[in-house]
């Protein structure tokens, strides 16, 4: 809908006709792309994963699509919000740095981990959220998505055809 | 004053952190992360607005550098000793003790820094989500 459109219809009294609204800030957009970016272009130390087998994931046709793409685990939530940088812990020093250091993760069974604890184990992690950035507009995301999934398909070496 | 110091971590510090002492290092880290947190506020390197701000008295544009330069060390922490050390060796169980202990420092930083990406992604798609035929306003 044209500027000049829209005016008539204010003038007329008309009710205006639903229009999409686009407001991806286009520092958002930047962000996101140099997100995305490091992250493909990033080597993770290995092993970097501790994967937790669980049932709980069962995959069955019945369940709702939503519970696959969730393998990553509830633990995630401490890191949110100011809690967890607060200099004080900073005491603690790094001995315990082990059982701190790895990303958990809850997994089916039969999940074959070796691609997830290699240098790009991080884009497996995140490919629920990739998949989920597909649908959105910008051609500059899809791009690096392209990229990435480019990446995750050499990871699990299935060549390019 | 924050900006320069910032400033100094990224140009002196992070290019030698491998030399770093694993204990310095390891507060290094939490401190990236919490000054990642706290300059970027919803959304990251947007600049934020009104009340925000003004309580704090932050310049916006100043917040968003900050929080890009952190997150930025942090990605040179989380890929530093791939260079150094290949994939093979990472691999042995008879590392010495200080290079396992730089590898877990590096495994810290990578955990808060996808964590950090994670958050990030999760809040885009969710804004995506909401954005769409709207009616426009009366």
């Amino acid at each position: 809908m044209t500027k000049r459109e829209v005016e008539i219809c204010l003038c007329q009294s008309k009710p205006l006709p639903h229009s999409k609204i686009i407001f991806t800030l286009r520092n958002r957009l930047l962000e996101i792309c140099y997100i995305l970016e490091k992250l493909t272009k990033l080597h993770i130390p290995k092993n970097s994963f501790i994967v937790r087998q669980t049932d709980d994931l069962n995959p069955t046709l019945e369940r709702p699509i939503e519970n696959y793409t969730c393998i990553i685990a509830p633990e995630d939530e401490e890191e949110e919000g100011l809690g967890n940088g607060s200099l004080l812990n900073l005491q603690s020093g790094a001995s315990k740095l082990e059982e701190i250091a790895l990303i958990p993760i809850n997994s089916h069974p039969d999940m074959d981990v070796k691609i997830l604890n290699s240098s790009k184990g991080h884009l497996i992690y995140l490919m629920p959220l990739f998949s989920e950035c597909i649908t959105c507009r910008e051609p500059e995301i899809k791009d690096h998505l392209r990229k990435i999934f480019l990446e995750i398909s050499k990871g699990l070496g299935v060549l390019t055809f | 004053m924050d900006m320069k110091f910032i400033h100094s971590i990224g140009n002196t510090l992070v290019p030698n952190f491998t030399l770093m002492d694993p204990e310095l290092l390891w507060r290094l880290i939490h401190i990236l992360d919490f000054t990642f947190s706290f300059y970027s506020k919803n959304p990251m390197f947007v600049e934020q607005t009104g009340a925000y701000n003004a309580t704090y008295g932050r310049d916006p544009a100043a917040s968003s550098t900050i929080s890009k330069i952190t997150l930025e060390i942090l990605f040179k922490i989380s890929e530093g000793y791939h260079d150094q050390i290949s994939e093979k060796d990472q691999d042995q169980t008879d590392l010495s003790e200080e290079i396992q202990k730089r590898i877990n420092l590096s495994k810290l930083a990578t955990k808060k820094l996808i964590f950090k990406c994670k958050r990030i992604l999760n809040r885009y798609v969710y804004d995506e989500k909401r954005s769409g035929n709207m009616p426009l306003p009366k």
